[in-house]
């Protein structure tokens, strides 16, 4: 087991009442599996994610339970620390490419960052691991890429350029937060042929949240079905899409529309 | 115009002019597009970012101007609802105000008794009550919000509505809810419904006829029972497999 959350729940104190928008939480992931979370707006999905990633505000907000990663708790290890495994061991990319790249910063520049700082490598080294993860999101022209401004790339190249980024380091978890939500479908569908072709290739665990069912439904190996900060139901994603058990689920998955082309 | 057609567009072509450095340069965003709406249908407009949908029904409603071609239309007081009912919705006003605007716009005048009458009565139809009324748009959810957009839209009695990604910004089961809610009311007023949408899996269900843009150009039209089972066009094929339908 890579990583491992026990009863984690998260509670906002931001305002007059305290708001629990993440409760009792427990799940595990394994190495090279990739897990799905799924639930609707205000589901707490994207706050577990955030969490694992170390990403939350320390203040203003109380977290409770145990994250795992090789034998650390994640909630209570100290900033210096977690700074190590951010970027490095864990990384994460997010729903819209365009705000997460920096716009006056070239590529190139900003898919290096996570080598700046996490190895001791010459600048050759890191221009040539650079390059390699360039060619290995299938950028064409990767030397142009490496020279160009965020502005200049299409929104699925930007998307191609934040995995690159993240996985430049060699992480063993890849946080993707809706990674697809803000493309087309003909883009969404290469960027998922990508995710899963490097979950083979390096073996990196994917935690992927999405709202969407049916991407869930093509790329995860598990999934957990998050509703109003609770887990409803979770286990092999191919099972709990033929026999879901409980009422919201299958709620969910009767909300996708069926295209039944049979005669 | 035969019997059954409302709108009617012969090489209706859209162009933008863009600003580059110091030169113009002309961008086509519809090119030369034959089409039809037929009477009491549902259209599908299907096609990426960029593919000219919301160009073509901003053309329908004359809102953009044509370089050439021309669009015939019997539609009378034709509507719009957008994607983000958030925006749509003047956050300072009540729902009772909101709604009772078309009212007043109208060249029949109704007395303010009549309009909030008749704006219970569309609060009903929407699947919501009188209890909405002096609520503001902050106050409801996206759901609800985009129900309030569709009632505003029917208070007068519209010829043909346009809907540009009604759902997209909505979670699975509103979407579904909000759908059900718009195939009722298209049953109930036989109503032309114009849907824009990227999502080819919510329009096979709900709409009679889908076409399918790319770059300003139509790609292919059909019943969407044919044109998914059988597309002949490569880029049509490509959309389906992309959304997993075939």
């Amino acid at each position: 087991m890579l990583l491992e959350i026990k009863n984690l729940t998260i509670e906002f104190h931001d305002h007059d009442r305290p708001e629990r928008v993440v409760e009792d939480v427990s799940f595990s992931l394994d190495k090279g599996e990739i897990l799905g979370i799924v639930g609707e707006s205000g589901s707490g999905k994207s706050m577990t994610a955030l969490a694992v990633a170390g990403l939350l505000p320390r203040k203003k907000m109380e977290k409770s339970g145990e994250i795992l990663f090789e034998e650390k708790n994640l909630l209570t290890l100290p900033r210096h620390d977690l700074r190590g495994l951010q970027g490095d061991e864990i990384s994460v990319i997010f729903q819209e490419p365009m705000t997460a790249l920096n716009p006056t910063m070239k590529i190139g520049k900003q898919v290096e960052e996570a080598l700046l700082l996490h190895r001791h490598m010459t600048d050759e080294e890191r221009k040539a691991k650079v390059m390699e993860w360039l060619e290995k999101v299938e950028l064409d022209d990767s030397e142009r890429v490496y020279e160009a401004y965020p502005h200049e790339l299409s929104g699925g190249m930007r998307q191609r350029v934040m995995i690159a980024a993240a996985m430049v380091s060699d992480p063993q978890i890849l946080i993707a937060d809706e990674p697809t939500t803000a493309l087309d479908v003909t883009v969404q569908s290469q960027i998922i042929k990508l995710l899963l072709k490097i979950n083979k290739d390096s073996g990196v665990s994917i935690l992927f949240i999405s709202h969407d069912l049916s991407l869930i439904k093509q790329i995860t190996h598990n999934v957990i079905v998050m509703q109003k900060g609770r887990i409803v139901e979770q286990g092999d994603t191919d099972e709990i899409f033929l026999h879901p058990k409980e009422e919201y689920t299958k709620k969910l998955i009767s909300s996708i529309p069926s295209v039944d082309l049979r005669k | 115009m035969a019997e059954d057609i409302i709108v009617k567009g012969t090489d209706v072509t859209v162009s933008f002019m863009n600003k580059v450095g110091n030169r113009k340069e002309k961008k086509t965003v519809l090119d030369g597009l034959d089409f039809d709406v037929r009477r009491g249908e549902i259209l599908g407009l299907a096609g990426e970012s960029g593919s000219g949908k919301s160009t073509l029904a901003k053309a329908v409603l004359g809102m953009v101007p044509l370089e050439r071609g021309k669009i015939e239309s019997e539609v009378t007081n034709p509507q719009m609802i957008f994607q983000d009912p958030y925006s749509s919705l003047n956050p300072a006003k009540t729902i009772s105000w909101i709604m009772q605007e078309p009212l007043k716009l109208g060249k029949k005048k109704y007395s303010s008794e009549e309009r909030l009458s008749k704006v219970e009565e569309m609060l009903c139809e929407v699947g919501l009550d009188a209890g909405y009324m002096q609520r503001k748009p902050g106050e409801l959810s996206g759901g609800q919000r985009q129900r309030i957009c569709i009632g505003t839209a029917l208070m007068q009695a519209p010829g043909l509505l346009i809907a540009d990604e009604p759902v997209s910004a909505l979670d699975v089961t509103i979407q579904a809810q909000v759908l059900d809610l718009m195939r009722e009311i298209h049953r109930k007023k036989k109503l032309t419904i114009l849907f824009i949408s990227h999502d080819l899996r919510t329009m096979y269900n709900f709409c009679d006829r889908v076409m399918i843009l790319q770059k300003g150009k139509i790609v292919e039209s059909g019943k969407p029972y044919d044109l998914y089972r059988d597309p002949k066009e490569p880029y049509t094929r490509l959309l389906l497999e992309s959304a997993g339908i075939i």
